[in-house]
């Protein structure tokens, strides 16, 4: 070490500021205390909730039928659209049993004694929304009840079909969208799915292929996630290891593109989506806002995404 | 390091036993930790603040923070302290965003004009600010990791293991980069002796940490 680089020696709090801070410290560590399988599975529920989200928003929603073609549902907490819900993948069997079991063990909500269920076709999205409550509770948030909706017992099962999809395309292997176009259509005909069709969306040269169902519009799409060489890879690296904030972001964004001769793109700050999402985080929805990349015709987008910390 | 103390016959609870205790309920013992190792947390806050009142409420952050990550915990041997390290680390790095989260808290920190006259060396503390703002202008001509590794060997002297975790880089990472950083602080100083302008950083990182 040089002398020029050497710090002054230690020193203590002053006696007051370790007293309030010590006091600050153990008041929050009191408010928060619970058993932390507790507070593991709410924020599994949160989390879960944002993934419902997701796919309602998403370019093609994960849009299901009701009976035995959903392919995922939600467990609601409340009979509330904003309740926590933990969202849950089905083997076929019915919503609410599924639903009671997540409630018996404790997932759901605070108590593990199992209310009244009710099957819902929940909004925008299509999945199943299972709610306590007993009649009426699905119109009261304007949703139809699933027992009141007609089931087409011939219909080829769309859980297989995802899980068939899934298994060629959740692997390691890099696919082209000329093969993942093939494969679809395969999957398609020899299940009887006719007059399904098969889209190609946002999907860059060196991307590798995933997949997404629309099943009210009988469409499986193809969509591109990045490859290996691709810039939105060398992003991802940058923000791999760090949550990193908006302004450290556009700094790694910055180098990447040097480092590739990109000079001529631009990095553009989403600063609301960083906001918005520190002040949900303030709000208690557990998990940090950590900066993700979107890159698309010469400009890197800078987004705030929430992160469970781990 | 804290470890388990045998001192005058009396086995004194490691922090592995303290942190256990304190997650299974006994919430005292984390302010048995907290005795433990503020000092150390405060002067390692200090030494990247250049700055000791914003090193109390960063403080405070750090074991705010400590105690929402608890799940996350990791010992060297039977201590946390390089932990507590690695959350400080984290805290300084994204200060707004951490500061944000513990806001209702740190508002309950009163001001420190409001609690009288400190009770240590008021003059002491300035002329260590001064110090603080020179070191810490000569180590901003390394990259952030090469200053980080830097502050915890030398500055706190973590071992290269523990820095490594309190870093999250491999031991082999620490250990480079503290050669580095120092190689870096000679060639400044050889430079300021001859009277030649520092040359600015080049940023030589590695792609991942």
């Amino acid at each position: 070490m040089t002398s020029h680089a050497t710090p002054p020696g230690e020193r203590d709090l002053p006696a007051g500021r370790f007293a309030h801070i010590k006091g600050i410290v153990m008041d929050e560590v009191a408010r928060t205390h619970a058993p932390r399988r507790a507070q593991r599975r709410r924020t599994v529920s949160i989390l879960a909730a944002g993934l419902l989200l997701a796919m309602a928003v998403g370019a093609g929603a994960y849009v299901l039928r009701p009976a035995d073609q959903f392919a995922s549902l939600g467990c609601y907490s409340t009979a509330a659209r904003d309740a926590d819900v933990a969202v849950v993948s089905t083997d076929g069997r019915d919503p609410e049993d599924v639903c009671a079991e997540l409630w018996a063990s404790g997932e759901v909500g605070p108590t593990t004694q199992v209310p009244p269920l009710t099957s819902c076709v929940g909004e925008g999205a299509g999945a199943i929304w299972v709610l306590p409550g007993g009649r009426g509770v699905c119109e009261r948030l304007g949703l139809q009840r699933l027992s009141s909706v007609a089931v087409d017992p011939d219909a080829p099962s769309v859980p297989e079909l995802r899980d068939a999809l899934i298994a060629h395309f959740g692997g390691r292997e890099c696919i082209d969208i000329e093969r993942a176009r093939d494969i679809a259509q395969a999957e398609l005909g020899g299940r009887g799915f006719d007059g399904w069709t098969v889209e190609a969306r946002e999907f860059a040269d060196t991307d590798c292929a995933s997949f997404g169902l629309d099943v009210a519009e009988q469409l499986v799409f193809i969509i591109g996630m990045p490859g290996p060489d691709s810039l939105q890879a060398a992003l991802g690296q940058a923000t791999e290891a760090d949550c990193l904030d908006a302004e450290q972001a556009s700094a790694a964004a910055r180098q990447v593109l040097s480092e590739r001769g990109l000079d001529d793109w631009t990095v553009q700050v989403e600063q609301e989506t960083f906001d918005g999402n520190q002040a949900a985080v303030d709000g208690g929805i557990e998990g940090e806002v950590c900066a993700q990349f979107s890159a698309a015709d010469g400009v890197v987008y800078v987004v705030g995404v929430i992160f469970e910390r781990h | 390091m804290a470890a388990a103390d045998t001192t005058h016959g009396v086995d004194t609870p490691t922090d592995v036993q303290l942190w256990q205790k304190a997650v299974d309920g006994e919430t005292a013992a984390f302010g048995v930790l907290f005795e433990r190792h503020v000092r150390a947390v405060y002067n390692a806050c200090f030494r990247r603040t250049g700055d000791w009142s914003v090193a109390e409420d960063v403080t405070a952050v750090v074991f705010l923070e400590a105690w929402r990550r608890r799940a996350d915990v990791r010992f060297v041997g039977e201590s946390v302290l390089p932990w507590l390290y690695g959350v400080a680390a984290n805290v300084l790095r994204n200060r707004w965003r951490s500061t944000r989260r513990h806001r209702a808290a740190l508002l309950r920190l009163p001001p420190p004009e409001a609690e009288g006259p400190i009770d240590d060396d008021v003059a002491g503390r300035l002329d260590d600010e001064r110090r603080m703002r020179d070191v810490l202008a000569l180590v901003a001509l390394l990259s952030r990791r090469d200053r980080e590794v830097l502050e915890a060997c030398a500055w706190s002297g973590l071992s290269y293991e523990e820095a490594a975790v309190a870093l999250c880089v491999p031991v082999g990472t620490v250990r480079s980069r503290l050669a580095r950083a120092r190689k870096r602080l000679r060639e400044a100083e050889q430079h300021a002796a001859s009277g030649h302008p520092v040359p600015e950083r080049t940023t030589v990182e590695e792609t991942k940490p």
